[in-house]
């Protein structure tokens, strides 16, 4: 049921009215179509019963501004009172048991948002290991490098060669340090996107 | 005189004492829609209450179950919901005036000591 309109043929009144009852619209705007209906019809009654009761030998549609002011005023202010009718109203409304689609919609989101974590503890330990590798480096420069050897073996890190020298495997030499300071700053912007994607996922839920 | 704690306190009793009011003049079984009834309780108790804090007590009395509503479509195109007095809305309304009885007499006898 849709509330009928009431005319009025002063503008001024017309215009006092229509504010009112847009006001009253907005305030019902998130109660389920039936209930904002209710409401506004019993609200629209009320401004109608009242003009025919105070004014019942002139024509409703021909009321001064100031009459209907004063009906507007004894009704109050819709911020207040029809805020106290939706919070009774809302009480009474039954329950949604139907699958909560909200959630499931989030389902990818949260998915999304665990692997950000994952990437993030990841890029987080690299850099933990590389931080590692540059003091090593510093403490024993001899054992700590990009050790390769054709067929033989591949280590980034600390070669464990008793025999042999350690200098004939190693490809970066004294670039090592600059190299892995590059990694280092690499890695530490990649963990600051990744976060930053993150938190913006965060907001989205 | 403290006129602000008055004003808060008749305010209070006012609100308080409003759904009884209303199941009061509901218990005649006649049936009044919102305006109407304002009007009736503004006849019956000289209270001057807001007319906009009949409809949330309408609501809520509904809620409970206490009285219902039907919309009326009228001649002059605007419907009016009619409310009246359910069989646990009677009930309950005896039930507040016992007390409200009950209330009435000891303060009579608090305030004739005085």
């Amino acid at each position: 049921m849709h509330y009928n309109r009431i005319n009025f043929t002063n503008k001024y009144a017309d215009q006092l009215y229509q504010s009112y009852m847009s006001a009253a619209t907005a305030l019902v705007k998130n109660l389920p179509l039936e209930q904002q209906q209710d409401i506004l019809c019993e609200i629209n009654s009320h401004i109608f019963e009242a003009l025919q009761y105070q004014i019942p030998a002139q024509s409703i549609h021909d009321i001064k501004p100031n009459q209907l002011e004063d009906i507007l005023d004894k009704l109050g202010l819709p911020e207040t009172f029809i805020q106290e009718m939706i919070h009774s109203t809302s009480i009474a409304l039954p329950i949604k048991s139907s699958p909560n689609f909200t959630n499931l919609l989030r389902i990818p989101i949260i998915f999304t948002q665990s692997m950000m974590n994952l990437i993030y503890y990841a890029i987080y330990t690299l850099m933990l290991i590389a931080i590692f590798l540059v003091v090593a480096k510093f403490v024993d420069p001899q054992g700590v490098g990009f050790f390769y050897s054709p067929n033989k073996f591949f280590i980034f890190g600390k070669l464990l060669l008793q025999h042999e020298d350690p200098n004939r495997y190693e490809q970066l030499g004294h670039y090592f340090i600059p190299a892995f300071l590059l990694i280092i700053t690499l890695l530490y912007y990649s963990s600051t996107l990744v976060l930053k994607l993150k938190k913006s996922i965060q907001h989205k839920l | 005189m403290n006129g602000e704690f008055i004003d808060k306190w008749v305010s209070q009793l006012k609100k308080g004492s409003l759904s009884f009011v209303v199941l009061g003049i509901l218990i005649s079984e006649q049936e009044y829609y919102g305006y109407d009834l304002i009007q009736e309780v503004k006849r019956k108790t000289a209270i001057d209450i807001a007319e906009g804090t009949l409809y949330p007590l309408l609501v809520r009395l509904k809620n409970e179950g206490l009285v219902e509503s039907n919309w009326v479509p009228q001649a002059t195109g605007i419907p009016r919901k009619y409310y009246k007095i359910t069989a646990e809305g009677q009930s309950t309304f005896l039930e507040m005036k016992n007390y409200w009885t009950s209330l009435n007499q000891h303060l009579t006898i608090l305030t004739h000591a005085l």
